[in-house]
């Protein structure tokens, strides 16, 4: 707690160079994403399943009036046990306007990330792209994945989008 | 500073201003023009002009110039208004929307165009031969007539006053003035100011006093408020003319005084001119005291007359005598006109305008939350059902108020996007009014239940289909004039379009009084056969149908009909025609209310539940075994009364897990779309509902086969079908054995 105030300290002094993250694990993993793409983090509700979707791509929710398709990452990127328990957790993200949700096994923290902490990504095969990965923050022991997670959203590859709308 | 902000603004403003010119132009008498309407034009014009200078559209601005400026010759009576210069407006009113449309982006403007109407304007504007019968006298500013110039002696003022520095272009506003001034009484320019700030003086003889400006009898308030216009107010001094004079005219005082009752307003500028107007009509100048031109005025209002004539009479001459009185009851009707023009001028533009402009999306998204609120309601008002009524009295009395309340809200909220129908039946008079030019018919629009309010959605998609109906009933419908009276007829043909709601949806009838619908030409048979006319009138809305011999600029050529219909029905409406042969033809429209509401059958299929739009829905039925056919081993047609109907089984078409598979299991809902009809396997029926459309695309992308979703009582999203697209698998989605 101290530590993570004196870090808040130490950023607003070099300037704004850092950037607050969302944390969150997905299995052993752990993973960031820009604070500001995320609108809400609520529970995993049932899902109204979309026909002839990809796996990953659960459904549907109600959001307020708002029809919100819902992703479950752990599948797009096969890690992590696929069950819904009522601690299963959805962020909600707002990416240019679009909202979208996505499954998580939990969401750890808020983060505060100097850039000179995160670390180019080596290049590797993975089921991610590693064009979606943004570098690897350094927290002490802790790697942190820092996604760029509206690129990653508005990809072809996660059938988000129409493709005209996205080239 | 950023203009383009403001863009958007100008163009709906000005949008607004063209049609209402449009209609206003449709609306005028072109023998006998109404003054206000006239003045409305010229505002309107005027306003386009101003807002369009200041944004720096000048090809806007220029033709708005030109148009003014015929306008304003028209307005002020230099200018006979001719049929021909209506044409020109609604052709000038054309192209400023088609400049409009340039603006904002859509389809680049004629130039050639805008030239020609240019000159056709300035044609009609400097077409001097058309204008010299009909100036009025009294419309032509007065320093010009120095001969009557006002002398001491007679009723009047004195004035003098200096000019606020707002007004823009001093020396004609002032010219204005005297010119509207001249229609009540003989003002001259004493004296101009050398420089701003320095007074203007005028001389201005009173109407009593001569009989040619009969009963405009003017003031001092009066003449006060319209010297406030231009004028610093502190700054107005008016004294009456000669006073010293005065009391030797004692008997003409007293008619005088009578006139100048305070709270009579003296009809000034616009109803004085509408006073006159008739007389300029006339083609002879006002002779001064001629009885012939007062009698007319006073005959409308005999207890006037007679009111008058037991006053000791002033002067000498009857003719005379009667001119008092002809003011004062052609003043009558007018007074009511007058205050509120004087309420108008007094008001700053808009101020009376207690409309805002709001985005249609934050209207939608408050429906949004209004929804969601509504759904929680329920879910509370769910949950409160087994708690022990006594012990929570108040908290289900709370309920109950929650559940009045939010439905109020929601009636309220939904009624914002609601706007009259009168927005689209108001472009008709013109489509009515070319056709039946182009046609050589005589037709008459009548409208009805302008008022109805429907969906701004539906408002904008609607006006298509119903300008082809309107149109079919031009050209097919109304017969020309000399087959009409060989049949008894009126030669002129009505058209009636008719709006009103009808158990939650609006209905538009269009109407016609012309030949009706001919069974043996729609079938191309001789007319003996089975079909009823319910079955015989849809064909005209099929593909490439038509019953015209000649193919016409408006129509004929088979398409449009089917193009209605199917617009129609993808707004969730549907299309009757009733006809009957010789009498007429009636088409009527029914919609739902909202685009975004949405009359729909719910079904069941595995653990999903789907909405298929009702309108599609012809019956649904349980399939028994010998009713199912198959071909080349796939069980994949049903006979349903002699009809072979192709199966789609949803849950094939949407891989869902855990449906019935047997064919005579489950529900089979029989769908129309685009004339062809299919069967839709489903696990069961669940039931009918009005549900409200929610995008799929907002946030996700387009489904095949979905059209968009909804949510359900419950909280839950459903899919709603797009019965066409799935109509169409039919055709190319190979079944699986089953």
């Amino acid at each position: 707690m101290l530590q993570e105030s004196t870090s808040r300290q130490s950023a607003a002094e070099d300037g704004g160079h850092a950037q607050e993250y969302l944390t969150f694990t997905l299995g052993p993993e752990e993973y960031a994403i820009d604070i500001l793409k995320v609108q809400e983090i609520r529970g995993y509700d049932a899902v109204t399943t979309i026909a002839n979707a990809p796996a990953f791509i659960k459904g549907v929710v109600n959001l307020r009036g708002t029809i919100v398709p819902i992703v479950d990452l752990r599948i797009k990127f096969g890690i992590g046990n696929v069950e819904y328990t009522p601690f299963t957790v959805v962020i909600i993200l707002n990416i240019s306007g679009r909202v979208v949700g996505i499954v998580v096994d939990s969401v750890s923290d808020v983060t505060m990330l100097r850039q000179e902490q995160i670390r180019a990504t080596p290049e590797f095969a993975s089921t991610v792209d590693t064009k979606f990965i943004l570098g690897l923050g350094a927290l002490e022991e802790r790697m942190l994945i820092v996604v760029d997670i509206e690129r990653l959203m508005l990809s072809s590859e996660m059938a988000l989008v129409d493709a005209v709308n996205h080239q | 500073m950023d203009m383009t902000q403001f863009y958007q603004v100008f163009f709906e403003e000005t949008a607004e201003h063209l049609s209402g010119m449009e209609n206003m132009l449709l609306e005028l008498d072109v023998r006998q023009p109404d003054a206000e309407q006239l003045n409305a034009i010229f505002r309107a014009a005027h306003s386009i002009k101003g807002s369009a200078g200041t944004f720096g559209f000048n090809d806007l601005a220029e033709v708005t110039h030109i148009l003014e400026n015929l306008l304003d010759r028209i307005r002020k009576g230099e200018l006979n208004l001719r049929e021909n210069m209506i044409d020109a407006f609604l052709d000038a009113g054309d192209i400023l929307k088609s400049l409009l449309a340039a603006h904002r982006g859509e389809a680049a403007a004629d130039p050639g165009a805008v030239a020609a109407i240019c000159t056709r304007l300035r044609e009609l504007t400097s077409d001097e031969s058309n204008g010299t019968a009909a100036a009025p006298p009294a419309a032509k500013p007065v320093s010009a007539v120095p001969e009557s110039a006002p002398t001491a002696g007679e009723p009047g003022f004195e004035i003098s006053f200096v000019l606020d520095e707002s007004t823009v272009d001093g020396d004609n506003a002032v010219e204005n003035l005297v010119a509207e001034l001249g229609l009540t009484g003989r003002p001259q320019i004493v004296e101009r100011p050398a420089s701003a700030g320095q007074p203007w003086r005028l001389k201005f003889a009173s109407a009593t006093g001569s009989p040619e400006y009969a009963g405009t009898a003017l003031d001092e308030d009066t003449l006060r408020e319209m010297l406030e216009f231009v004028a610093r107010s502190d700054s107005i001094r008016i004294s009456p003319l000669g006073a010293a004079d005065a009391a030797a005219t004692a008997p003409q005082e007293t008619a005088y005084g009578f006139f100048d009752e305070p709270d009579t307003p003296a009809a000034p500028v616009e109803a004085a001119y509408g006073f006159f107007e008739p007389l300029a009509e006339a083609g002879a100048a006002v002779i001064p005291g001629s009885a012939s031109h007062a009698e007319p005025a006073t005959a409308n209002d005999g207890d006037g007359y007679g009111f008058f004539i037991d006053l000791p009479l002033p002067v000498e001459s009857a003719a005379l005598a009667a001119v008092p009185a002809a003011p004062k009851t052609s003043a009558e009707p007018l007074k009511e006109e007058a205050r509120t023009g004087g309420d108008r001028r007094a008001m700053p533009r808009g101020g009376g305008d207690t409309s805002i402009r709001v985005g249609v999306e934050k209207v939608d998204q408050l429906i949004n939350l209004i929804g969601e609120l509504v759904i929680t309601q329920a879910m509370l008002a769910q949950s409160a059902i087994d708690v022990d009524p006594v012990a929570f009295e108040r908290l289900l009395t709370g309920l109950g108020q929650l559940e009045r309340n939010t439905r109020d809200i929601q009636e309220t909220v939904m009624s914002i996007r609601m706007m009259p129908i009168s927005v689209v039946f108001s472009r008709f008079p013109r489509v009515v009014r070319d056709t039946s030019q182009k046609l050589g018919k005589q037709v008459e629009l009548k409208t009805i239940g302008e008022g109805t309010e429907l969906d701004k959605g539906l408002i904008e998609r609607i006006s298509d289909p119903l300008t082809h109906l309107i149109r079919n009933s031009l050209d097919h419908g109304i017969e020309m004039p000399e087959q009409r009276i060989a049949a008894g007829k009126q030669p002129v043909g009505t058209i009636t379009l008719k709006a009103y709601h009808q158990s939650g949806n609006i209905v538009i009838e269009v109407g016609d009084d012309g030949a009706g619908l001919n069974r043996a030409r729609i079938l191309g048979l001789p007319a003996a056969d089975t079909m009823s006319d319910q079955e015989v009138w849809p064909l005209i809305f099929e593909a490439g149908f038509s019953t015209a011999e000649v193919i016409t600029e408006v129509s004929g050529r088979g398409v449009g009909m089917d193009v209605v219909k199917r617009n129609i029905t993808a707004m969730g409406g549907r299309v009757e025609i009733e006809s009957m042969l010789g009498v007429g033809t009636r088409m009527t429209v029914r919609l739902p209310l909202t685009l975004a509401i949405l009359d729909g059958m719910s079904v069941a299929v595995g653990r999903e539940t789907y909405i298929i739009p009702i309108g599609y829905v012809i019956e649904s039925l349980q399939a028994s075994k010998n009713m199912i056919k198959s071909i080349s081993g796939v069980e994949r047609l049903i006979q349903v009364r002699g009809e072979y109907l192709p199966v789609v089984a949803l849950y094939e078409v949407f891989n869902i897990p855990q449906a019935s598979r047997a064919l005579d299991q489950g529900i089979m809902v029989i769908l129309e779309s685009d004339g062809a009809k299919v069967a839709l396997f489903v696990d069961a029926l669940i039931g009918q509902h009005q549900v409200v459309i929610k995008s799929l695309e907002a946030n996700y992308r387009k489904v095949p086969g979905v059209s968009g979703a909804t949510i359900m009582g419950d909280g839950h999203v459903a899919m709603i079908l797009d019965v066409s697209m799935l109509a169409g698998m039919a055709k190319s989605i190979m079944p699986a054995a089953a």
